[in-house]
């Protein structure tokens, strides 16, 4: 029955119930909005920024993100291979290997780094192979990496436009290429420029050679220095580093570890993020503490009564509490279904960027999409909830401490 | 020291209680020093003029309010010595009370406000109904059972007030002017109610009141001036 009075009493005044049950609903909907849009977008940048070259996922070798090298290569590959293909989140592995060197044509010499990939899965886990970008003059496509090459066909490179630039060379052109192989030998090689790419924003310059030459260049073998992996969504980054297992001395690194940079910039815009949900709980505190301070005061002499008539203080806070938690809960369930529609509206499509539109690794982010996750429709509205109840503990345990024999003298 | 403790059947005793309030203008005694025993079945009617301190002893012996010297006893057992969720757990068994305004929680039916007591008694929902239903047949209240306080009459009210004090069989009901807001007609129908309740459940009644009829029904009249039992208290039917 102390339910029951409680959702009574909330009826009694219900323009003011209503109020500030608006006011909670709006204050749930813009969290749960702005969450759903804050980590849509993040989502959609951390799996851009993936696709764009590092993958979802890594395997490399114990402190080889630290400190790369052409001697840490993978302790055991193909089965790292075969763990990672037989998880149902995985939707592509491909292996790299790569050395530092100096790329020269010309009288031009630049460093930069020469990564071996595999024509075919590569593309299966990053976006490298779409994007190239053709030559202007002459016109000219160019070409990704063939899956095969003859015995007598020279070595195909596809060089970051950057790198190109940097050499002045154009496609069709040798590119010479010295760096030291995995048995300390100096190497040096002849590539033929077949295609450039934009391979996005980083320092260093990179060029792109067929994984299989690669490691015949560079002394390895069958070696490998790193498994590019991409998963079916980012929540099943952390899920797949849960369920394989690999070799003492490989590691298997998420994309937070292998780009910390985006992962802290990310976190630091979503603790930004958090200020307007701070905001927004206070409001909702100090809204339903006004509309249950007036509710108590308005209800003295009737407190006085329930107490009188052996209702015992305990049981009037849960009263006065519970009616803070059914104003609060059905006006959070309401603010997050018109939040949560709202976001499943917008989806993937979210809200276009026009003009703001900014290119990343190649890609162009012109929208802001929209998801609804455990976080954003769930946990934080549960906590505004919370708040709203504990927002009426003040007026609750003022209620319970009354004095009956005062209480009851009080008029209205 | 001699044990101070009422016997049994003393339902209620005033052992030289004082409630004294300090005002900006001075102390005012509202209680001053009274002993007084009321035993099982009576009905009592405290009476007096305004502020000669018939509801602050009823607040007392209510454990709504505490005495600022002697003690109350409510069947034996001392309420200074009781915590606040003990006076709460005997407000709730021990006694009933019915109050000048009627004061039913209005968002509550006829029959929800009947069953409060019971249900903070955790009494099953099946015998709350029951015995609620009985009461309000009782007092001639079966057809309002769904009704909120706000559709009835004072009259009406007032009997539920009464319905909600006694349905729980309380040792004690306490009534503060019960028939102050009703007419003549209502008044006597109530009284005619109480008495009934009174010698059909044995129920001990203690009333503060104005009114001459509710005083000359009653088995004892214990008159009050200026905080202090008047010379003049008479025993009557």
């Amino acid at each position: 029955m102390l339910t029951k009075i409680s959702w009574r009493n909330l009826r009694r005044r219900p323009l003011r119930s209503l109020l500030t049950g608006m006011m909670i609903v709006g204050g749930t909907i813009m969290v749960v909005f702005s969450l759903g849009v804050q980590h849509g977008s993040y989502g959609m940048i951390t799996d851009l920024a993936c696709k764009s070259g590092l993958g979802h996922l890594q395997v490399q070798r114990e402190g080889f993100l630290d400190k790369p090298t052409i001697f840490k290569t993978l302790k055991d590959a193909p089965a790292a291979i075969a763990a990672l293909e037989a998880d149902p989140a995985v939707v592509g592995v491909s292996g790299r290997v790569e050395v530092g060197g100096l790329f020269a044509h010309g009288e031009r010499t630049v460093g930069g780094l020469l990564m071996g990939v595999d024509p075919v899965k590569e593309g299966t886990v990053t976006t490298l192979p779409k994007r190239l970008v053709p030559q202007l003059d002459p016109p000219n496509e160019g070409a990704w990496l063939p899956a095969t090459r003859g015995e007598d066909d020279p070595l195909p490179v596809v060089l970051d436009e950057t790198l190109a630039n940097k050499l002045k060379a154009k496609i069709g052109d040798e590119i010479s290429f010295m760096s030291y192989g995995a048995d300390g030998s100096i190497i040096a090689e002849l590539f033929v420029l077949i295609g450039l790419m934009d391979a996005g924003d980083g320092d260093t310059p990179l060029a792109f050679t067929r994984l299989q030459d690669a490691q015949a260049l560079l002394v390895l073998g069958d070696r490998l220095h790193r498994l590019v992996v991409a998963v079916k969504a980012l929540k099943d980054v952390k899920r797949v580093q849960r369920r394989v297992s690999l070799a003492e001395g490989d590691v298997l690194l998420g994309w937070d570890e292998v780009m910390p940079g985006l992962a802290k910039s990310i976190e630091s815009d979503r603790a930004g993020g958090y200020i307007f949900l701070i905001i927004v709980l206070l409001v909702v505190l100090l809204g339903v503490a006004n509309t249950m301070l007036m509710s108590v005061f308005e209800r003295t002499r009737e407190f006085g009564v329930l107490l009188a008539l052996g209702t015992s203080p305990r049981q009037i806070v849960a009263m006065t509490l519970i009616e803070a938690g059914w104003l609060s809960a059905l006006s959070v369930l309401v603010g997050a279904i018109i939040g949560g529609a709202l976001n499943a509206w917008l989806g993937e499509g979210g809200i276009p960027l026009g003009e703001y539109s900014m290119d990343f690794g190649g890609m162009t982010i012109d929208r802001m999409p929209a998801i609804n996750d455990t976080l954003g429709l769930v946990v934080i509205p549960a906590v505004i909830m919370i708040f709203g109840v504990l927002a009426a503990l003040m007026p609750a345990l003022r209620a319970a401490k009354l004095d009956p024999s005062k209480a009851l003298r009080i008029d209205g | 020291m001699a044990d101070q403790t009422p016997p049994k059947e003393i339902v209620v005793a005033l052992k030289g209680a004082h409630r004294h309030y300090t005002t900006p203008a001075g102390v005012v005694r509202a209680l001053d020093g009274v002993d007084l025993e009321i035993r099982q079945g009576e009905f009592a009617v405290l009476a007096g003029p305004s502020g000669s301190g018939k509801s602050t002893m009823l607040n007392l012996i209510g454990a709504l309010d505490q005495p600022t010297g002697g003690e109350v006893y409510i069947d034996g057992v001392a309420l200074s010595s009781q915590s606040k969720q003990a006076l709460a757990a005997l407000r709730r068994d021990r006694i009933g009370f019915v109050f000048q305004s009627y004061n039913l929680i209005p968002v509550l039916t006829v029959l929800e406000n009947v069953e409060y007591v019971m249900l903070l008694q955790g009494v099953p929902e099946a015998t709350r109904h029951q015995r609620a239903k009985a009461i309000l047949a009782e007092l001639g209240l079966e057809g309002m059972l769904n009704r909120r306080p706000v559709e009835l009459s004072g009259g009406q009210q007032q009997r539920v007030a009464v319905a909600r004090a006694v349905v729980s069989k309380p040792a004690l009901v306490l009534a503060d002017e019960p028939t102050a807001n009703l007419d003549s007609q209502t008044s006597a129908a109530l009284m005619d109610a109480m008495m009934a309740l009174n010698q059909t459940h044995a129920t001990t009644f203690i009333c503060s009141t104005h009114d001459p009829d509710l005083m000359a029904r009653a088995s004892r009249l214990i008159k009050l001036r200026d905080g202090k039992l008047d010379d003049r208290e008479e025993a009557q039917g």
